[in-house]
């Protein structure tokens, strides 16, 4: 059983608690973790560590996560030189 | 994010770069090669433009950007500095300072107002306007793409700098603007699981390099906001198409050093100083010498202008709070004390009052230093508001076609910075008057025999317990006669019978006066020197005027050191008491009774060694009766006042104590020989006498 979570519109360091919440409630029950990114417009650098450690959290807690992008987000992942 | 809350500080720390890059121009204009100080003048303006990028003003960020480019040109030396383009770039402050003033009163700014400066300053520095700045900045970096420097970047942010409202992927992004980042890598490791993640503080770091036509100094330039509290290490790599010598091969090749290593290394350069150096062409010391006139030159070039706010040097407030610390401590020992002689201590009274004596003078000291302290906190240099005055006289000059050079002298003489402020407007009147009345057309300096180009002086000095500003013009002087026909036109007096040279000219400060036959731009729009006066005046200064036809004009304005708190003898006049500001004395004495000399209608005179010192008794000038008749039963207290000195008889000294100087309040009225009233250890007021003024009234 995969479980996902889609974000959208504008992820930023403003919504950063909310965003941890979100995804800490993802990371809990299945084993798999899908994150979809399609939707998001923007998103700063407060927003891309969030996505890094929840993958980190995920790593600790045996999940498999995988994440799907939308070019804005492959666009700012790029130029920031992180791959999730 | 609402970026509005941060609009204020920006409106703040903006107006301390606008005051650089103006002091920086105008000081530019004078020292063009002065490559140190035109790198200081493009720092402010890239600060201007990219905080106000930061808290979303975009038209005051596009605007700068203009002016950068222009400075940058100069920088390089792609452009050499002219007249044209200072007056432009001088112009451009002037339009940040509406575009901040709008934003300061969050009002609307049309941006199209700028673009014919806009257009003017690209123009100076031979471009097209481009249709839009980021599209041309990334045509330039596009074919930059395969030349240029490759720095290796390595960027250790501050963990605060979310907090700090700044995201790195926008320093990233500037970067990437300079020309084209070849690789980059962000170490994610620091990042700790999601549970343990503090989202607003800063894990990542990075490593990137990046390949720029730019030097090393614009690469520097993208981190000028975070560069205090980030680690930032940018180091140039030399290309692979760049000889490396052989040396340097040979040990690649041996395996002795990597090849990183020996690159490195060779971007190592040398200071110019140390190269002439080993060179033999110069030494050391002479090096030295210049970098110290360097370093010299670029302090006297900005000075800071006042602001609603005051800086204080943090030594000082800590040196205050560590004082009233002590004091504390000094209060509790002191109910200790206390506490022992209720007791009826065993020891006896006589160890108690020993320690309440020892302990009374250290809190007498600490109040003393507190004092001090707290007054230097107060006290500004004259500097911060002369150096305003340069930009003043360019202009005035410009536009009136007269060739005029400021002097500026005496700028670390200090003032308490509620007189500066308000000492300001009634200067740049007076400065004005200078320009516009006082200096002549330079075809009537030639035919004069003057120097076509005049000077005027503006200089401060501190005498005394005051500090004296003039302003002083090389001019024609004023016209006593045409002085003399408008003060009779005006009835200002009914006949010139009876009144001295000084007296006429200073006929000019009563309301109303303007011998100025036209009205121009500059003064004479009825604002008169009656106003320059009363500013003053209410400074509880004076202004005093001299002149000589055709040699100018000095204006010299005394104002008080400080508002609130002297050093004052107390000295009694029959039943009262009176405190003369100790800065005014000289010494005390009681005379013998042959040293004192009646002169026919002139009054007294003391000799004190030697020097006849008219002597005023202060009985008489105040109209109170006085307990001693002659001089010699009294005492007479030697004042000074524009290096003369007078004798103020008194009937008795009491002793030396720091007064707290208070206004008398609007119910009395201006009175010439008293400057205040103060309250007395014992609960009496004192009244705090003028010696100007007591001076003046006795007409000795």
């Amino acid at each position: 059983m995969t479980g996902q979570v889609k974000l959208a519109g504008e992820l930023g360091i403003s919504v950063a608690e909310e965003l941890v919440a979100t995804l800490q409630n993802a990371l809990q029950g299945s084993p798999q973790l899908h994150v979809d990114l399609t939707a998001v417009e923007r998103l700063d650098t407060a927003a891309v560590q969030i996505l890094v450690a929840t993958k980190h959290q995920a790593l600790q807690n045996s999940i498999a996560i995988t994440f799907s992008c939308s070019p804005a987000v492959s666009q700012r992942l790029q130029s920031i030189g992180i791959q999730l | 994010m609402d970026l509005s809350r941060f609009h204020a500080v920006f409106v703040e720390e903006a107006a301390e770069h606008i005051e650089n890059l103006e002091n920086g121009l105008l000081q530019l204009e004078k020292t063009p090669d002065d490559a140190e100080l035109l790198n200081d003048i493009f720092r402010s303006a890239h600060t201007i433009k990219g905080s106000s990028g930061t808290v979303g003003l975009p038209d005051i960020s596009r605007f700068t950007h203009v002016m950068e480019e222009l400075l940058d040109d100069l920088r390089n030396k792609a452009l050499t500095l002219h007249r044209d383009m200072i007056n432009a770039l001088l112009e451009a402050v002037d339009m940040i300072k509406e575009m901040i003033a709008a934003v300061g009163d969050k009002t609307e700014f049309e941006f199209a107002r700028c673009e014919p400066l806009m257009e003017r300053i690209r123009g100076l520095q031979g471009k097209q306007a481009p249709e839009t700045i980021p599209d041309q900045e990334k045509n330039t970096a596009a074919t930059h793409e395969h030349e240029g420097q490759l720095f290796l970047i390595s960027f250790i942010p501050s963990p605060d700098l979310f907090r700090q409202g700044c995201d790195p992927a926008k320093l990233l992004d500037e970067l990437a603007e300079l020309g084209s980042i070849e690789s980059i890598q962000a170490d994610t490791d620091t990042v700790p699981a999601l549970a343990e993640l503090n989202p607003e503080t800063l894990y990542l770091s990075w490593q990137l390099k990046l390949r720029t036509s730019l030097d090393k100094e614009a690469v520097q330039d993208v981190f000028v906001f975070v560069e205090d509290d980030c680690n930032i290490e940018i180091t140039p790599l030399l290309t692979p198409q760049q000889d490396i010598p052989l040396l340097g091969k040979l040990l690649t090749e041996e395996g002795i050093v990597s090849e990183e290593d020996v690159r490195k290394a060779l971007t190592k350069q040398k200071k110019l100083g140390e190269i002439l150096v080993s060179q033999g062409k110069t030494s050391q010391a002479e090096i030295s010498k210049v970098l110290e006139k360097q370093g010299v030159q670029k302090a006297e070039s900005f000075k800071k202008a006042v602001s609603s706010s005051i800086r204080v040097d943090l030594n000082k407030l800590d040196n205050l709070v560590n004082l009233v610390g002590e004091m504390v401590i000094t209060q509790s020992m002191f109910q200790q004390v206390m506490a022992e002689w209720q007791q009826g201590s065993a020891n006896g009274f006589g160890h108690a009052t020993e320690r309440t004596d020892r302990l009374f003078s250290q809190l007498q000291r600490i109040g003393k230093d507190i004092q001090e302290g707290t007054m230097a906190l107060r006290m500004l240099p004259v500097g911060e508001v002369f150096q305003r005055f340069s930009r003043l006289v360019r202009e005035l000059s410009t536009s009136k076609g007269k060739d005029i050079e400021l002097v500026i002298s005496g700028e670390d003489t200090e003032l308490d910075k509620g007189v500066l402020e308000k000492v300001t407007d009634p200067l740049v009147h007076l400065i004005r008057n200078a320009v516009d009345h006082g200096i002549e057309s330079t075809e009537e300096r030639t035919a004069a025999g003057k120097p076509a180009r005049s000077t005027v002086f503006l200089r401060a000095y501190q005498l005394g317990d005051a500090v004296y500003i003039e302003v002083e013009d090389d001019g024609r002087g004023l016209d006593r006669d045409r002085i003399i026909a408008k003060a009779l036109s005006n009835g200002v007096i009914n006949s010139e019978a009876g009144l001295s040279e000084d007296e006429i000219c200073n006929l000019i400060f009563l309301p109303g006066f303007s011998t100025a036959d036209k009205i121009t731009d500059i003064s004479g729009r009825g604002v008169g020197m009656d106003v320059v006066k009363r500013n003053i005046e209410a400074l509880k200064g004076s202004v005093q005027l001299r002149t000589r036809k055709g040699h100018g004009t000095t204006i010299s304005i005394r104002l008080p050191l400080t508002l609130a708190i002297i050093d004052g003898l107390a000295a009694s006049v029959g039943d009262e008491v009176f405190i003369i500001p100790i800065a005014s004395v000289v010494e005390s004495l009681r005379p013998a009774q042959q040293v004192v000399h009646t002169v026919e209608e002139q009054g007294e005179l003391v000799n004190v060694r030697g020097e006849y010192i008219p002597l005023i008794r202060l009985s008489r000038a105040l109209e109170i009766p006085g307990k001693q008749q002659n001089p010699w039963e009294g005492i007479v207290v030697v004042t000074h006042y524009q290096s003369r000195k007078y004798g103020l008889m008194v009937d008795e000294l009491l002793g030396e104590q720091q007064v707290v100087l208070k206004n008398l309040g609007s119910a009395t009225p201006k009175v010439q020989d008293i400057s205040g009233g103060t309250i007395m250890g014992d609960g009496r007021v004192a009244l705090v006498l003028d010696v100007a003024g007591i001076v003046q009234m006795a007409h000795v």
